[in-house]
């Protein structure tokens, strides 16, 4: 190694201990304490935040997205005409015998209010087959909070727990669900042009109340069976897709996959298919998926200032650190060692300050995010503790403190521990560590031997 | 041929106030291997001509030769080679590092030269041994007698077999016992190492030792 002599020296002032004169007494390394310790912390504590956010913010993405994927937008959709049942079923058998591994669901969404006694509330009503229940893929995001996610009746309904709770209704309760009427042929010309406004009216027994654990999702869930949908969703504003689910979901494969169904649904012939219409989840909620990147970029970006701030710590502490070694720096000099050989010294101390800050950083951050659902809990245990505490001496009621509300997070937060980029952010780290070194470093270069004949 | 050649050297020091010259027109001739003091009241100039013969400072006119070393000819890069290839220093103060032990802060010049650790701190260990050390090299300076430091800096400066030693005041800081085992260990360097010594001194007892004595008087040496 073409520094090592260098490298040798560095690591011996950083972790060498201190020996009191006289005694063998021997401290703590250089690197654990004053201004190179203040570094190391620096270091590693700005990396702390930036570390919980990627594992967080990638598990949360991954989680949110999978949510949607299996739950809501499928993998794929094909939108059908409203009066293509039929076709539907013509599609999704070329399908299924062009790829017998994925899964074909035919659905019929579209808005609707749910009504129960006095509580109102807006639904996305989704008509599904009891095989989207069952499905794997479904059930993997889905908990049976009661009854059962399924259909045992024609009349049944499934809702998620918030608007079942938003609804004030149970398992076994009566819902009443809204929808526009569709203008029946034999109309007059006035009740035509108001059909799309008068409600038809919809009875449902509530059979399941369901949790997908994010909550935007829930809020509005509420699933009949197809049949249902195909007489009552069937206005203006409603939608009927084929819902496909494939092994890969994600990146080229998904487009590949995409492309080919396209070819073999444009081979049946349909003359209202268009490939616009084939449409993957990416499409689907790109601007939900978009959101989620911006925030979580613009996170990164605030976390890594931090970082910025750290080197410049780290960049005064070797400069401290230099400063008090000027005779140490003319000894080296002394001997004949070269302005290059003193630089690459300190950009060692610098590097290996940077590395032990990276390392410590890095442990401390994936640990506390792979922790992060019991730290939570227990930060709100205290907080809820002390406001207790805090509401009995006040004489006022404690209400409940709720550090991440669950409406806009999922229940549980996932983590996601990506080496590539763990290790994309331990590099930038380092190579900010060492550009911050490298002042110090030029500064050190520049001491001249003289100092020493000075100091004599 | 002479090992040290120094002719018609001039070195002023310049500041807003005035000018200051501190050598005038200097001119030294010192065979190979031989033992040379330079005696002289505080500011006359000895730690500034042994400054200019380390290579550490340049000077206004003449020329300065040190073996086949030209440094009137020389820039930066090519003194700090000099520096490590033909110089050993030896200071008042022992300058060695407090965080490495005896027998590193001695291989270390060799080491940052270049040389194989291994090869280094074998070295370092012969000339502790040399100087009498043997049983100290693993301790660090704040162990270590005032002697046994500058003993130790001694050694270190002669790891990179120099061909010349500059010494300044190296035995100013000590105590009689340890500043006469200083002494011996300078005085017998050309018959260890082969190496011309110079040394800056304002005992007149120890310069007598020396084979040649001169006085810096008014920026010029005379023989003593």
């Amino acid at each position: 190694m073409k520094h090592q002599p260098e490298l040798f020296v560095a690591y011996r002032i950083l972790f060498n201990k201190d020996i009191d004169s006289g005694k063998v007494t021997r401290k703590r390394s250089r690197l654990s304490r004053g201004s190179f310790g203040g570094a190391v912390l620096g270091i590693g504590i700005s990396l702390i935040p930036l570390i919980i956010v990627l594992l967080v913010s990638d598990g949360m993405i991954e989680g949110i997205t999978n949510r949607y994927m299996e739950t809501k937008t499928y993998h794929l959709q094909i939108a059908l005409p409203l009066e293509a049942g039929k076709d539907a079923r013509e599609i999704m058998s070329a399908l299924q015998d062009a790829f017998p591994g994925d899964r074909f669901f035919e659905e019929r969404s579209g808005p609707a209010v749910a009504v129960a006694g006095s509580e109102n509330h807006s639904v996305y009503l989704r008509a599904v087959d009891q095989s989207f229940c069952s499905d794997p893929g479904t059930i993997r995001y889905v908990r049976i909070e009661d009854g059962e996610f399924g259909f045992s009746a024609s009349k049944s309904i499934v809702l998620g727990k918030p608007l079942a709770e938003a609804l004030g209704i149970s398992v076994g309760d009566t819902l009443t669900v809204l929808t526009p009427r569709k203008a029946e042929p034999g109309d007059s010309e006035h009740l035509e042009s108001i059909a799309n406004y008068q409600p038809k009216l919809s009875f449902y027994r509530v059979s399941g109340i369901i949790s997908s654990g994010y909550h935007e999702l829930d809020a509005q869930l509420a699933f009949i069976p197809l049949k249902e949908g195909e007489k009552i969703l069937n206005f203006a504003g409603a939608s009927s897709f084929i819902g496909i689910k494939t092994d890969k979901p994600y990146g080229k494969e998904l487009e590949i996959a995409r492309n080919k169904i396209a070819a073999i649904v444009s081979q049946i012939g349909l003359s209202w298919f268009e490939p616009v219409f084939l449409r993957s989840w990416i499409q689907i909620e790109r601007s939900l998926f978009r959101s989620f990147e911006v925030t979580r970029s613009t996170l990164l970006f605030i976390m890594a200032i931090a970082i910025a701030v750290a080197a410049i710590n780290l960049s005064s502490a070797l400069l401290t650190f230099v400063a008090d070694h000027t005779t140490e720096i003319a000894i080296f000099r002394s001997y004949g060692a070269s302005s290059r050989s003193i630089g690459a010294i300190f950009l060692w101390a610098g590097t290996l300050t940077g590395a032990v800050g990276t390392f410590v950083g890095m442990v401390l951050g994936i640990t506390i995010s792979i922790f992060i659902n019991p730290i939570i809990r227990g930060m709100e245990w205290l907080v809820n503790s002390l406001n207790v505490l805090f509401a009995l001496l006040a004489g006022q009621p404690a209400l409940p403190v709720k550090l991440l509300d669950p409406s806009y997070y999922l229940e549980k937060i996932p983590v996601t521990v990506n080496i590539i980029e763990i290790g994309i952010i331990s590099t930038a780290s380092l190579l900010v560590c060492i550009m911050a070194s490298l002042i110090p470093a030029r500064n050190a270069s520049k001491i001249s031997v003289l100092e020493l004949f000075r100091k004599t | 041929m002479n090992e040290i050649f120094c002719s018609n050297v001039f070195k002023s020091f310049v500041s807003k106030a005035e000018r200051l010259d501190v050598l005038r027109s200097l001119n030294l001739s010192l065979p190979a291997s031989c033992t040379c003091a330079i005696m002289g009241a505080s500011g006359s100039g000895k730690t500034t001509l042994l400054s200019l013969i380390g290579g550490l400072e340049g000077f206004d006119s003449g020329e300065i030769q040190v073996g086949a070393h030209k440094l009137h000819t020389m820039d930066e890069k090519k003194l700090a080679i000099y520096r490590s290839e033909t110089i050993g220093f030896v200071f008042q103060f022992h300058y060695l590092l407090k965080d490495f032990t005896a027998l590193e802060n001695v291989a270390l010049p060799a080491y940052l030269k270049g040389a194989e650790k291994k090869k280094a701190w074998e070295k370092a260990e012969a000339l502790l041994e040399k100087v009498g050390l043997a049983d100290r090299k693993n301790h660090f300076p704040s162990e270590l007698s005032g002697g046994e430091r500058q003993r130790t800096a001694i050694a270190r400066a002669l790891v990179n077999d120099p061909i010349l030693i500059l010494a300044d005041e190296p035995t100013g800081n000590l105590d009689r016992h340890n500043a006469e085992s200083v002494a011996e260990l300078m005085f017998r360097l050309p018959e260890l190492s082969g190496a011309t010594v110079i040394l800056a001194t304002h005992d007149e007892a120890l310069a007598r030792r020396a084979q040649f004595v001169f006085r810096l008087s008014l920026g010029s040496l005379e023989a003593v």
